[in-house]
């Protein structure tokens, strides 16, 4: 996997370290576990800030809000159909998302933003970007289904 | 021998083998290919040597579909539409000439190997070098460059070959001058052309200038090839014994009109890492002796599996997007602000490519699309008269909402293709709507108007190009194309006017 870091990117991966160390010790196990999975599938974006801005973009678009950890379960509910578990490496978690992008635009599983015809997987990402950086509205669990 | 018929005296009668009504791509390799012929050679054509605004002029007339323009189209003298000509040169494919169920009207009575080896000959004809196309290999440089690997099987990276582009008028004006058996009258129209009394066979030519001349020429045999909207409109005003015009008994001369739509800028594309990108596609290069480009077309597989028509898709750079973005301008669009991130989003989750700071590039891109055939997308004759008297041509171009779905959904097709690739995405630009009323732009290919069909019912002329019920007149040129495929169509008039010179040979060599 090549990315590119930018000082943004490193601003917002040291915001998301903070933001991890504030959650209390008193937090649910599953809850920490979805916390930690929305932060390892930020980190694996080149720059969140701007993923987060296409993710801001698409919901406002579909009228949606956006909540990080039904963002990360849903992705890393499909992850898991391309061989990823809990506890990977980054970059078997990198193939698994370069696979199920891949499925997705081969089985028309696409999203649109200001034209840019991405896989539903790439613009869950950005949402989930948006989601975790509290740049998008939240929205109860219940009714982000599909 | 050249003859400006402006000094042919009135009334003169002009006995010989073969007329030909036309001197543009077709009616110039037909003559050319009939030098060696035991039969005189009658070539006339409407214009002079060079462009006259007069002449010109006799090509106006009335659009009322689509918006279109009828004299800026095409050219009318010695060379014909070969004088403004572009020069792209493709075969058609395949599944171009097949019937195909969901395209009502489709499937011409010769198939691709029918014409295979006048292709090869029009090639030459075109002067475009070796007729490679689709040989990946030979446009490799020693293994440099290759063809995008998108996937899917649906998007196919094909080449086009560039002719100079030749000008016929003047290329082969010697071969037409110098040819003992062609005698090629400028200046000269036909006005009409006129049958027996049961319309089974043509009797005579009418021919005026805009001088005033009137003569005749009286032919054993008649081919028309003025272009695919002047064809039609000679065959309806051909209307003295058949008052709905000549072979026109079913109603079909004029039908069929088809173009190829023309979008600019229908989609963008990004793509990660420009270095994958062979020269080729980015504009005209010389490779393996031709002058090539390489676009984008769709599968037969695809086209069969999705009912579709054909795209054919041009691209070449537009704008790096660039990581240090102090250093980059910021782009008036907004729209263009989420590009940065969409680069970095492609290279977090897909892309393969390096670290650099060009994120990546953003190609522009152009289109040509197929129409359907629809009967009612016709020329028909104006009710005001030309400077010879004529009824000018009336156009009534038509686009379907299909066929603007059927581009959209091809746009998404390579959108797929881009995707699953994984080094691009694809923005499609084309909207979506209900009508297709006014054209983004055309590539002034006339198509469809004189169809080929085996069947008399369904077509105008044969698969020999023969007027159906008429036996000594044929027609050559895009009018007599069933359905339009995507590609330009020169290369393949071209090829069909070498069919027919063969066909013609052999008729005459028999003495039927």
């Amino acid at each position: 996997m090549a990315r590119a870091i930018s000082r943004r990117h490193l601003l917002v991966l040291a915001g998301a370290g903070l933001a991890a160390a504030a959650i209390p010790a008193s937090l649910p196990w599953f809850e920490q576990e979805r916390t930690s999975l929305a932060d390892e599938l930020v980190s694996m974006l080149a720059d969140p800030g701007s993923a987060a801005t296409i993710g801001r973009q698409w919901l406002a678009s579909i009228e949606r809000g956006g909540n990080a950890s039904v963002y990360a379960q849903k992705i890393a509910k499909r992850l898991r159909a391309h061989g990823w578990r809990p506890g990977d490496e980054p970059e078997k978690m990198h193939a698994a998302i370069a696979a199920r992008v891949r499925h997705e635009f081969a089985h028309d599983d696409v999203v649109e933003i200001s034209g840019w015809q991405i896989a539903r997987t790439d613009a869950e990402l950005c949402a989930l970007a948006a989601a975790s950086l509290g740049a998008a509205p939240s929205e109860p669990e219940q009714m982000q289904q599909g | 021998m050249f003859i400006d018929g402006r000094n042919v005296p009135d009334g003169t009668v002009i006995e010989t083998e073969i007329a030909i009504i036309g001197a543009g791509a077709a009616g110039i390799t037909l003559a050319r290919t009939l030098r060696e012929a035991d039969a005189r050679v009658t070539l006339i054509e409407s214009g002079g040597l060079d462009f006259e605004p007069d002449t010109q002029d006799l090509y106006a007339g009335e659009s009322v579909g689509v918006p279109y323009t009828l004299d800026t189209s095409r050219l009318r003298y010695f060379g014909g539409s070969t004088n403004h000509w572009g020069g792209w040169c493709r075969p058609f494919e395949p599944i171009d000439f097949e019937q195909r169920d969901w395209v009502p009207h489709s499937g011409w009575p010769i198939t691709r190997a029918d014409l295979d080896p006048y292709y090869a000959k029009a090639n030459e004809v075109c002067q475009i070098g070796p007729f490679l196309y689709d040989d990946a290999d030979a446009f490799s440089e020693g293994g440099k460059h290759h063809p995008l690997d998108l996937p899917g099987g649906e998007v196919m990276t094909r080449w086009f070959e560039y002719s100079p582009p030749t000008r016929f008028g003047q290329v082969y004006r010697k071969d037409i001058e110098q040819a003992s058996n062609i005698k090629t009258y400028l200046h000269s129209n036909v006005m009409e052309i006129v049958p027996n009394e049961t319309a089974t066979s043509v009797e005579r030519l009418v021919v005026g200038t805009l001088s005033g001349r009137r003569f005749e020429v009286r032919p054993q045999m008649v081919i028309l090839a003025t272009g695919g909207i002047e064809n039609a409109r000679m065959l309806l005003a051909s209307n003295s014994v058949e008052k709905a015009g000549l072979g026109n008994g079913r109603g079909l001369v004029g039908r069929y009109f088809m173009e190829h739509p023309h979008v600019d800028r229908p989609c963008e594309i990004m793509i990660t890492d420009p270095s994958l990108v062979a020269p080729y596609y980015q504009t005209y290069t010389k490779s393996a002796g031709a002058n090539i480009r390489g676009v984008f077309m769709f599968k037969a597989e695809y086209l069969r599996k999705n009912r579709r028509l054909g795209t054919v898709m041009t691209f070449y750079k537009q704008k790096e997007i660039r990581g240090d973005a102090e250093v980059e301008e910021k782009d008036p669009d907004e729209t263009r602000a989420i590009e940065p991130g969409l680069a970095q989003l492609i290279r977090s989750t897909t892309s393969r490519a390096g670290d650099t700071p060009l994120l990546a590039m953003r190609y522009g891109t152009g289109c040509a699309t197929e129409q359907a055939p629809n009967p009612d997308s016709r020329i028909t004759l104006s009710a005001e008269k030309d400077a010879m008297g004529m009824n000018r041509s009336q156009i009534d171009w038509k686009l379907s909402a299909a066929d603007r779905a059927n581009l959209r959904l091809n746009l998404e097709a390579l959108s797929r293709a881009f995707g699953a690739w994984g080094e691009g995405r694809v923005r499609i630009l084309f909207p979506e709507k209900d009508k297709w009323e006014e054209a983004e732009g055309w590539g002034n290919h006339h198509m469809g108007t004189t169809r080929m069909a085996e069947d008399p019912r369904k077509g105008v002329v044969d698969g020999d190009c023969k007027v159906h019920g008429i036996s000594n007149l044929y027609v050559a040129g895009s009018s007599v194309f069933t359905t339009s495929a995507t590609v330009n169509p020169t290369l393949t008039i071209v090829a069909l006017a070498l069919r027919l010179a063969d066909h013609v040979q052999t008729r005459f060599a028999r003495g039927v």
